[in-house]
């Protein structure tokens, strides 16, 4: 609370605020840190679409299963809004689509084939918003966008506050974006140039305060930089500082590095980035590096050999808001960057909440801790909205889940608290 | 384990009774919990022997057996057990029990061997025990400290508090600055009883509120009824009781800043 008053009437003295400092945090030492050069990964058979990667749609397949489909080709739309679609990653047959409770989707597999050419998608003559908007719509690239609150992806008829592109990534055993961005420095640009075309905002460029890299000094983006242990890098606590969420509906947008990156992609060559660097990382690799992985790779495929023979858990994303790569979802989810190894985990014992003091060190800037997670607890979704609740997605709270002694996975609560908000139309408060 | 310290100090210094009140009311807090944990279906919670262990060195060694047994009871079945134990119940047992034998039997505190009463503060010799006793505190502190267990905003809320008031106010007792802190068992039950994180504010702002406050209040009842048995532990436990309440001014601050920061 404390943070986000003193950051607020920072922001009035100087006029704006290029760097900021996050106070909250948790430095958590797992394994040793991946070595930050990219190296190239196996190719992956096959190629899976998660459910979980498009939040906030209500999926309809526009390819029956066992069909051949090229890369770029539209494999699903949104009902509601049917131009936001997600494209396949990589040519080949659309081999399983495995549907979970009421008729949900769990995710899609393509069996890759050889010798089939991707889509080439058209360069518009002028690059403006409406041109970048259906190129990235087109291409499938809408959905790598996410908007506060609710952590959907954005509609696209619609307009946010401000668009944030997150170039710092401060969950532990990342890859180091700033390596990243300067390996594909021109497509990166290029992305980052249609992007000042998307919205008629403020482009913030979220990024860390100790390594830079050069981007064209003319665009309208303004540069800030965070500094301070993980939650640092998440989106949420950007938004916070720089565009808070109130109850007036305003949404902010953001996009991570990569995805601007592939934006750059689909401009200079007409095709998207179908590759992601990765770090693999964790207790049992034998050789933590940065891995340029097929978007979807199976994990089972990438791990193989590279793990030593002990009991672990292999997980996609980091260690606090990834997901178990077990059963139908295997697979590295769209916008997860790492692939996590953890030793067999200790599970928590289920206790109340006890209000320690750390719950409040690691607590999103803004939030008081024991009262929102209390309100999570209890299912007052009015209290937890008063508390700022929009402010916040399922990552943001993961911190909290973890230094918790009750062991309550607070991120499926906050989700299910969202979407209940989100249903009932209760985001703008009486 | 931040107590053992202070456990043998006292043992040192009052002498085998206080084993003899341990057990009394271990046996006690043990039996209740063992019929609510069994009634209510949840694991039986080692912490009583925490709870019977602050409750004894609040209590002077020569205390009678009935009270303890009665204090006891009362405070392991409406402060502890109805509320579902340990982490839900908002008040501290060890300390309602202490209060109740306070309240019930008001002659059973007066003569205290392990605490320096605030009256012959200035009078009594400081001798090696009470330092010993201050520095297996001090170190508890900063064990709980260290392990993150109690805010350190809390303690020195209380330190900032009860000097502030002592300076407003003081006279009285004719006491030096820090008079109050090291009197009665003003710092025992503050560092191991009311900074208990169930049993306090949860909020960081609402940490130094009640502090603070809980400081102020305890000199403040010294001052005005010198004549009257040290009143610490009633204070901290009305401030105890008070938590929630600080707690919800904090909430309704919080949510009042969101609501006209943004719309």
């Amino acid at each position: 609370m404390q943070s986000g008053k003193l950051c607020s009437n920072m922001d009035l003295w100087l006029g704006n605020l290029k760097r900021s400092w996050i106070k909250q945090g948790l430095d958590l030492k797992i394994g040793a840190p991946p070595d930050q050069v990219i190296a190239d990964g196996k190719p992956s058979s096959t190629a899976t679409l998660l459910g979980s990667d498009y939040p906030g749609v209500k999926p309809r397949l526009l390819v029956e299963e066992g069909a051949q489909v090229r890369a770029g080709e539209p494999i699903l739309c949104d009902r509601a809004r049917p131009r936001i679609v997600a494209t396949a990653p990589v040519s080949g047959t659309l081999t399983a689509i495995n549907r979970g409770a009421k008729r949900s989707l769990i995710s899609c597999q393509i069996t890759a084939q050889d010798g089939m050419d991707g889509i080439e998608f058209e360069f518009p003559v002028v690059l403006n918003r409406d041109a970048v908007r259906s190129m990235m719509l087109q291409s499938g690239l809408w959905t790598t966008l996410r908007k506060r609150p609710f952590g959907y992806i954005p509609d696209p008829e619609k307009n946010p506050r401000a668009l944030l592109v997150t170039a710092i990534d401060t969950q532990p055993l990342a890859p180091n974006p700033v390596v990243v961005i300067t390996e594909y420095s021109e497509e990166f640009s290029i992305g980052l140039k249609a992007l000042c075309k998307l919205v008629d905002a403020p482009l913030y460029l979220c990024q860390s305060a100790h390594q830079s890299f050069k981007i064209d000094e003319s665009l309208p983006v303004e540069r800030v930089t965070f500094e301070g242990e993980h939650p640092a890098g998440l989106p949420g606590v950007h938004i916070h500082r720089l565009c808070p969420i109130g109850f007036d509906g305003a949404e902010a947008w953001h996009i991570d590095y990569q995805n601007v990156i592939s934006l750059g992609c689909l401009i200079k060559t007409g095709k998207p980035w179908y590759q992601r660097v990765v770090s693999l990382a964790g207790t049992a690799v034998k050789n933590p590096r940065l891995l340029k992985l097929p978007l979807g790779a199976l994990i089972t495929e990438v791990t193989e050999g590279e793990l030593l023979d002990e009991p672990k858990r292999v997980i996609s994303g980091s260690v606090f808001s990834g997901h178990l790569a077990t059963g139908l979802q295997v697979s590295l989810a769209a916008l997860h960057y790492q692939i996590t190894v953890t030793p067999e985990s200790d599970y928590h014992n289920r206790s109340p909440l006890i209000a320690l003091p750390d719950l409040d060190t690691v607590s999103p800037p803004g939030i008081l801790a024991v009262p929102f997670l209390r309100a999570l607890l209890v299912g007052d979704v009015e209290q937890a909205r008063d508390l700022g609740a929009l402010e916040l997605v399922e990552e943001d709270v993961a911190l909290l889940s973890y230094t918790c002694s009750s062991g309550t996975d607070y991120g499926s609560l906050l989700r299910r608290m969202l979407d209940q908000i989100d249903r009932e139309d209760l985001s703008i408060r009486q | 384990m931040a107590i053992a310290p202070l456990l043998v100090v006292a043992t040192a210094s009052a002498g085998y009774q206080y084993l003899l009140v341990f057990a009394i009311a271990l046996l006690c807090a043990g039996f209740w919990e063992r019929v609510f944990a069994e009634k209510r279906g949840r694991a039986f919670d080692v912490g009583v022997i925490y709870t019977a262990l602050l409750f004894t060195l609040l209590m002077p060694p020569g205390v009678a057996m009935f009270h303890v047994i009665f204090g006891v009871s009362f405070a392991m079945v409406f402060a502890h057990g109805v509320f579902g134990g340990e982490g839900k119940a908002f008040l501290n047992p060890a300390l309602v029990a202490a209060a109740i034998v306070q309240i019930t039997f008001p002659t059973s505190l007066n003569q205290h061997a392990l605490w320096t009463a605030v009256s012959e503060f200035t009078e009594a010799s400081h001798g090696l025990m009470d330092v010993l006793l201050l520095l297996s505190i001090v170190s508890g502190a900063a064990v709980l400290m260290t392990g993150r267990l109690v805010s350190w905003r809390l303690l020195v809320g209380h330190v900032i508090g009860s000097i502030a008031l002592a300076a407003v106010f003081g006279g009285n007792l004719d006491l030096p600055w820090y008079g109050h802190l090291l009197s009665g068992s003003y710092i025992y039950v503050v560092v191991f009883i009311t900074s208990d994180p169930s049993t306090s504010s949860a909020t960081n702002t609402g940490r130094w509120v009640q502090g603070i406050l809980a400081g102020a209040l305890v000199v403040f009842l010294r001052e005005v009824n010198p004549s009257h048995a040290d009143s610490v532990v009633p204070a901290l436990l009305l401030m105890s009781m008070a938590a929630p309440l600080i707690d919800q001014v904090v909430i309704w601050f919080n949510i009042r800043r969101r609501a006209r920061a943004h719309g």
